[in-house]
């Protein structure tokens, strides 16, 4: 789906991602790895948003020689959240989503185009509330919203359950995987909860702190040696219904 | 109906209700002077109905474009506060930030001071003419400093902070300098004043304001994406450092434009899309106008009170905005939850 190819990217002297080669499948993927490993680097590459070398395909086709609206179709990207959150309502931020084609006046269409996001999402009750009075994770919602409009094939998310609590961060994976089996969206997601990467996602990338992948696989691929190695945490991991937990020893 | 279309009638009604406020100030504003008039005899006047009189020549080469001047310069400094408020995303900035107004004193004291010409000719207009070039030139200054890559918009502040600083000490070492006629004349040009209105001064500046407002109001969705933060709104599609740029040389050519003409008057910038804000929300397809006609109503008051507020006395007006701002200034600092 995502295949890379030498990736390289670097911030002025300081190499972030070093010969990168992964062939991201569809589904649901999450990205984990220490803080300052490149996870989000890679995201934005992988959008386009940083200047890289190397080559990225997306679904085939070649990303740099993709025009903006072309990758905008395709893909969808949900940055971690800015502090400071704007005095917008729920339906203008869901419309913002379609920025690129909005009209000055807009049309019926447009409106209930977002509407209809809204109303697949639950949201449908929120639409004139301002952001800042919604919870984090309605907030987060809201953003998926927002980047449902275009309808994109894939959707980057960078670390959306941060600030979310255990009930909010739960509802929020099953969301994940029903846009995945509802809509046949691929995700991928960066998280650091590895507990809910190995429940919830299908194949994980594990990015160690040289920039480099570590590991790519299904959720056997975390082990107690790549938590070491990774981490440098010592860990058991327990079986528990066919899911693999996770413990700090 | 949905909520949508409820709150966009909501806000129309808003623009609705600030035109008739703007309406009845400015008429107010044309009633009042040393020789006060009436309603009826303003409306003929400005009909034309009254041609050859005391009053037609009062109202038509005085007050009428003082009443306009004071709108058109107050929805400048409106707007030209949002947007630089928007684009650094920074709740303290006005259109003055970035060293602007600091520019055009300079400007405007090397004219007053030293008597310098930055532009040859126009003798008459020595003074705007230089402020609106230092203006410019501190514009320009921003403009290579922000088209550099990856430039920060803490980093766009610092930098218009040190330029501020730098045209701070130039006017300084001016009026160090300067005889004490020039340093009154000085003094009364930094205070901001309608009086000196006349109407070529009011097309040009209502000219700049269409322009630049027309150019805002093409950009309104991406001003409003720009809300959500330089990296959501790069998401959405938006060349963040491209459109910044564009905004600071728009907002600079608006505040340029009125500073020379009637000095520097604050607060507005600051102060009215605050208020816009709070009524209408970030959306710049309202907000723009909103805040627009806010300003434009607050200078419109101001003028009114800077000939009220001591009989006999036109105070300059921006005094006026000054003190009247500085209450809702500190109430902005204190406001909870308020981005800054």
């Amino acid at each position: 789906m995502i295949e890379i190819k030498d990736l390289n990217f670097s911030y002025g002297s300081k190499i972030v991602l070093k010969d990168l080669n992964i062939n991201l499948k569809s589904g649901i993927t999450g990205i984990v790895g220490p803080n300052a490993a490149g996870k989000s680097t890679l995201m934005k590459c992988i959008y386009g948003m940083n200047k890289y070398n190397g080559s990225i395909e997306i679904k085939g086709k070649d990303l740099a020689g993709m025009d903006r609206s072309e990758k905008n179709r395709i893909l969808g990207y949900l940055p971690q959240e800015e502090t400071y959150i704007p005095r917008l309502t729920v339906i203008e931020t869901v419309l913002l989503g379609n920025m690129e084609n909005l009209s000055y006046k807009l049309s019926k269409d447009e409106i209930d185009q977002a509407y209809r996001v809204l109303s697949y999402l639950d949201l449908e009750d929120l639409d004139d509330r301002y952001l800042i009075e919604l919870s984090g994770g309605q907030r987060q919602m809201v953003y998926i919203a927002q980047t449902l409009i275009k309808n994109p094939e894939i959707i980057l998310m960078d670390e959306p359950t941060n600030n979310l609590d255990i009930k909010r961060q739960i509802e929020f994976c099953k969301m994940l995987r029903t846009l995945n089996l509802e809509k046949d969206i691929s995700i991928v997601v960066i998280l650091h909860d590895l507990n809910m990467a190995t429940k919830y996602c299908d194949n994980i990338l594990v990015m160690n702190n040289r920039g480099n992948i570590y590991d790519y696989g299904d959720k056997n691929i975390i082990t107690c040696d790549l938590m070491k190695d990774v981490y440098g945490v010592d860990v058991d991991i327990i079986e528990h219904k066919g899911d693999k937990i996770i413990v700090h020893v | 109906m949905n909520n949508y279309l409820i709150s966009s009638r909501r806000k129309k009604t808003i623009i609705g209700f600030l035109i008739c406020l703007i309406i009845g100030s400015f008429i107010l504003n044309i009633m009042i002077g040393s020789s006060g008039m009436s309603f009826m005899e303003v409306i003929e006047t400005i009909l034309m109905k009254r041609v050859g009189t005391m009053n037609h020549t009062i109202v038509w080469n005085i007050r009428l474009p003082i009443g306009l001047m004071a709108i058109v310069v107050g929805s400048s400094l409106a707007i030209g506060g949002l947007q630089m408020q928007t684009v650094l995303r920074n709740s303290m900035a006005s259109p003055y930030t970035l060293g602007i107004s600091s520019a055009a004193s300079f400007g405007a004291g090397l004219g007053i001071i030293l008597g310098v010409k930055i532009f040859p000719g126009f003798d008459n207009l020595i003074v705007p003419i230089n402020a609106f070039i230092a203006t410019m030139i501190a514009a320009f200054i921003l403009y290579g400093v922000s088209n550099k890559e990856g430039i920060s918009r803490n980093t766009i502040v610092l930098f218009g902070m040190a330029l501020s600083f730098m045209f701070s000490a130039l006017t300084a070492s001016l009026q160090y300098i300067a005889s004490e006629q020039a340093l009154k004349s000085f003094m009364f040009w930094s205070f901001g004043d309608l009086s000196k209105t006349n109407w070529n001064k009011l097309g040009i500046s209502a000219l700049v304001f269409l322009v630049v407002y027309i150019l805002f109001l093409k950009d309104a969705w991406k001003l409003t994406a720009l809300s959500l933060g330089d990296t959501k709104a790069r998401a959405l599609g938006v060349e963040v450092s491209k459109i910044r740029r564009k905004t600071i040389v728009l907002v600079a050519f608006l505040a340029a434009t009125c500073i020379s003409f009637v000095g520097t008057i604050g607060f507005i910038g600051l102060v009215a899309p605050h208020i816009a804000r709070l009524l209408v929300g970030e959306d710049q397809r309202f907000l723009l106008p909103i805040s627009a006609l806010i300003g434009g109503f607050i200078l419109s008051l101001a003028s009114i009170v800077s000939k009220v507020i001591i009989p006999g006395v036109l105070l300059p007006i921006g005094i006026v905005t000054s003190l009247i701002g500085i209450p809702f200034f500190i109430a902005l600092i204190f406001r909870k939850g308020d981005r800054i």
